[in-house]
């Protein structure tokens, strides 16, 4: 099918063309929710709600990207406000707690966003979770796309609307910056084999 | 630093695969006598390596959950939209037959039935509203449906009207409003943080059913029933024709939007 009648079809809102775009993209956007919110019946809703919000804005789409990319952009944005928004609620049942003078540590629901989410699994995820949890927005974006979604750099340009070197410079520090927080935990790089290093004893 | 910052350039290149051969070894010949790039290139190698066994299970129903999502937010519109055009063609009657008559309700439009004119209107600076509560009064005679269409679209209309004090001018407090005191009760009923783009007193004609699709009322404030529910929820149910005679009342709280709530109060 020729990408021109394909966008036009989507444009005019056709539901056998959009059921397409989402066969071509929900693989990732759920894996970059699934990175976002750091669980899986969150990662749902919020690609859930991604995909909505496509399907509603589809006459606004213009096809001045392809529209992988234009639903990508919509996930980064709807991923950034979800978490900013569960954050959010975060913070005042925090103060609740606060004022109400109970001692209660912050206990961490299954379903928080805080950078403690919690998951059964092995220390380093939770450690890697956590670290990309905590990352500034702008790294964590470049990182998600390029790691996670394994998107080319070409198409995180587009999506984000940024040139190479910005793309390339911030997943640099973004690695980098992990890299030190799971250095600082401790526990890495435990799966590094160590028969790769050379010389100079260094002391993890 | 060049050198380094060089190397440090190259490292994405690396592991990305894109160095050739010569890029390759002397990159390697840096960092052997480079402890800093070094220890950097160990942890990137490190890092891609731990990000690989993140944990990446795709759901099976993945797809099915997100175009019932879509379908289910697609009718939704549809009956939003179909709620808008009635009320839309109910305002379109009440301004032709009071074009011109200058006052504007703001707080209650309604379709109180046993109400004159004069009570009910309130004097008001909004702009745009296309609604004159004596044409409600008009239409309220005619069916049940006509309180629904007439409001039905006034939420739309809510960005330009500002909250007027309610005043009812004959004093008189009939059961089919709400008073200054009602409304405090029930809004301080719930939490103090919490924000409703309006309340809403109406009918149903089947509480059943709309216990059936609410639940239980959240609260009993003063004899009325009170449900908070969202945007979308009220206007399907509006459309459905399980609420009627609705009298809206604003709060300061959010603005109608989607995501909004909206106190629906039962009369019985």
């Amino acid at each position: 099918m020729k990408t021109e009648t394909f966008v036009e079809k989507l444009c005019a809102g056709d539901e056998k063309a959009f059921e397409k775009l989402v066969k071509s993209c929900e693989k990732r956007v759920y894996l970059l929710a699934l990175r976002y919110t750091g669980n899986a019946s969150d990662a749902m809703d919020l690609s859930q709600e991604v995909f909505i919000k496509a399907y509603r804005g589809l006459r606004h789409f213009k096809g001045e990207s392809t529209p992988e990319t234009w639903v990508y952009r919509i996930a980064v944005n709807t991923a950034v406000d979800f978490v900013r928004r569960a954050a959010r609620i975060n913070e005042t049942s925090l103060n609740v707690c606060d004022d109400s003078g109970e001692e209660k540590q912050m206990d961490i629901p299954d379903h928080s966003y805080s950078p403690e989410a919690a998951a059964e699994r092995m220390e380093l995820n939770e450690a890697l979770s956590r670290a990309i949890a905590a990352l500034p927005e702008e790294y964590r974006q470049v990182l998600i796309l390029r790691d996670i979604n394994n998107l080319p750099y070409a198409r995180i340009e587009e999506i984000l609307r940024l040139n190479e070197g910005t793309v390339k410079s911030r997943l640099f520090r973004a690695r980098v910056k992990l890299a030190d927080a799971l250095r600082a935990g401790g526990n890495f790089p435990a799966c590094t084999s160590s028969n790769k290093r050379k010389g100079g004893g260094r002391n993890g | 630093m060049g050198e380094c910052e060089r190397i440090q350039d190259r490292m994405l290149d690396y592991f990305d695969g894109k160095l050739d051969a010569d890029q390759v070894r002397a990159m390697k010949r840096h960092l052997e006598s480079c402890e800093a790039c070094r220890t950097l290139f160990e942890d990137m190698e490190a890092l891609l390596q731990a990000e690989k066994t993140l944990p990446n299970e795709i759901p099976a129903d993945l797809h099915e959950q997100i175009m019932g999502a879509v379908r289910w937010d697609a009718r939704l519109a549809r009956l939003r939209a179909r709620a808008r055009r009635r009320a839309w063609v109910a305002a379109a009657c009440a301004c032709l037959i009071l074009f011109g008559a200058g006052t504007v309700s703001v707080l209650r439009l309604g379709a109180a039935k046993s109400q004159d004119n004069a009570s009910e209107m309130i004097t008001s600076d909004s702009a745009a509203s296309e609604f004159n509560q004596s044409a409600t009064q008009d239409t309220e005679s005619d069916s049940p449906d006509s309180g629904e269409e007439s409001n039905g679209a006034t939420p739309q209309e809510d960005g330009d009207m500002e909250s007027a004090t309610q005043d009812d001018a004959d004093g008189t407090k009939s059961e089919m409003e709400l008073s200054e005191q009602d409304l405090d009760a029930i809004v301080t009923a719930f939490e103090a943080d919490t924000e409703y783009a309006c309340i809403v007193l109406c009918d149903t004609p089947d509480l059943g059913d709309l216990k059936a699709v609410c639940g239980e009322p959240a609260v009993q404030v003063e004899g009325f029933s009170v449900f908070v529910l969202e945007a979308d929820i009220f206007e399907t149910l509006l459309a459905q024709e399980m609420l009627l005679d609705i009298q809206y009342y604003e709060t300061d709280g959010q603005s109608y939007e989607e995501g909004a709530q909206v106190l629906v109060v039962l009369r019985s």
